[in-house]
């Protein structure tokens, strides 16, 4: 993911360029964003890396969250549930501790009962980079984040007269 | 004369080092530590948590993992990938060098050597005592090598082989099974020789028409992150792994 920091970034483009196809921020209510829990199971859409702990195998549906399987048996692995937490990208595990990112924090999930995991720690801030303050692409006009309107927790392509950031 | 390194010095701590994997649910207290695949971001090495951003490590002491404490961060380079813990060293790839720092001090990892590769590209390695496989996928166009690395001495790591692949991703290391994702290429199948020089000896590739990116094999079972899902095997025979289930969408 690149992020605005890099130097090939350039912002505050002065000029009128006129329409162009542009990433468009979407915006979320911390309230909404900045939490971690756990649903049912859900399919898996844009499943992503694995981790093993003990007899559950988690896999991460990159930027959402984590689908939890209970692989005992793995010739029927029976899916438990799944821990949503924005911007998840990485997770590892200590003792029952399940440590990830939501958002831009650092978060402790006990995971002692899976179905019923709890937070117990915040980091915040802790991982700057998980922050979606530039889209993923390259060679891309987007509209630039106003901190006023929320956190950006994804992007989606439309028209955008004038924008005022590229990458 | 340019003096070029292809030493990559690396492996995957929680599949070969101490980890321990078999808590008791039933105990009272519970002594475990997750394995990832060899794309991770995020390790364990003892009682540290090791993340990488694209610039920067930091290291977090999670003796009380409920309460991770940072001990220190430190600018690495450019591009950061992959990271990697083995018997007291860590490795950091990147997409034009691996780092090795020392975990002597574990909260505050010191640089012991950087090495450049000729070429640009993404290099999830794992490893045992004497030889380093990484796989490097090349960023423009296709294809890429599995390279062999002679590590018995850790300062001074030798390029032994490289075996051309044709879309590698992740790979897995364990007795002398190497499984490696070729995504759609398939999971290919090499057993290590017990030469020195490490260079392993295709088997066999596994399609089920899946695309495979990532391997973590543990005990006798190969978990593989696949398009789509997951997947698992059985590997007792470890150069004939056996589909047990797949698990998709």
């Amino acid at each position: 993911m690149i992020t605005c920091v890099l130097a090939s970034c350039n912002r505050d483009i002065d000029y009128n360029i006129g329409e162009k196809d542009a990433y468009i921020p979407i915006y979320g209510d911390d309230a909404v964003y900045r939490t971690v829990s756990f649903q049912a199971a859900k399919p898996i859409v844009n499943g992503g890396k694995i981790v093993l702990y003990n007899q559950y195998l988690f896999q991460m549906e990159d930027g959402e969250g984590i689908h939890v399987f209970n692989v005992s048996n793995p010739s029927s692995p029976q899916r438990v549930g799944f821990i949503k937490s924005p911007l998840c990208k990485q997770l590892a595990i200590k003792n029952n501790f399940l440590i990830t990112n939501n958002l831009d924090d650092m978060v402790v999930v006990d995971f002692s009962n899976p179905l019923a995991i709890k937070e117990v720690k915040r980091l915040t801030g802790e991982f700057p980079e998980m922050k979606l303050q530039a889209p993923s692409q390259t060679n891309i006009f987007f509209e630039c984040p106003d901190a006023k309107k929320g956190i950006v927790i994804g992007w989606k392509l439309g028209k955008v007269t004038n924008p005022k950031c590229s990458q | 004369m340019k003096n070029i390194f292809f030493c990559i010095i690396s492996a995957i701590s929680f599949l070969l080092s101490g980890c321990s994997k078999s808590g008791s649910d039933s105990s009272s207290t519970v002594n475990s530590t997750s394995t990832a695949g060899s794309l991770a971001r995020f390790i364990i090495v003892g009682n540290y948590l090791y993340t990488i951003s694209h610039q920067n490590l930091k290291s977090f002491n999670i003796t009380d993992p409920a309460n991770p404490v940072l001990e220190s961060e430190q600018s690495i380079g450019q591009q950061i990938e992959t990271i990697y813990g083995f018997k007291g060293n860590l490795f950091i790839g990147s997409s034009t060098d691996m780092y090795a720092y020392s975990l002597t001090n574990p909260g505050k990892p010191a640089k012991l050597s950087q090495l450049t590769y000729w070429v640009r590209g993404k290099d999830p390695v794992v490893a045992n005592d004497t030889i380093a496989f990484s796989t490097v996928r090349n960023t423009t166009g296709s294809g890429g090598v599995l390279n062999i690395i002679n590590i018995k001495n850790i300062n001074s790591a030798t390029l032994v082989n490289s075996i051309a692949l044709q879309s590698p991703y992740g790979l897995g290391l364990i007795d002398t099974a190497l499984y490696i994702c070729e995504h759609m290429n398939g999971l290919k199948v090499y057993t290590l020789p017990t030469k020195s020089n490490g260079t392993p000896t295709y088997k066999k590739t596994i399609s089920n028409s899946e695309i495979y990116y990532d391997v973590i094999p543990y005990n006798n079972l190969l978990y593989a992150y696949i398009a789509g899902g997951n997947c698992i095997f059985d590997i007792t025979d470890r150069m004939n792994p056996v589909l047990l289930s797949k698990t998709k969408n």
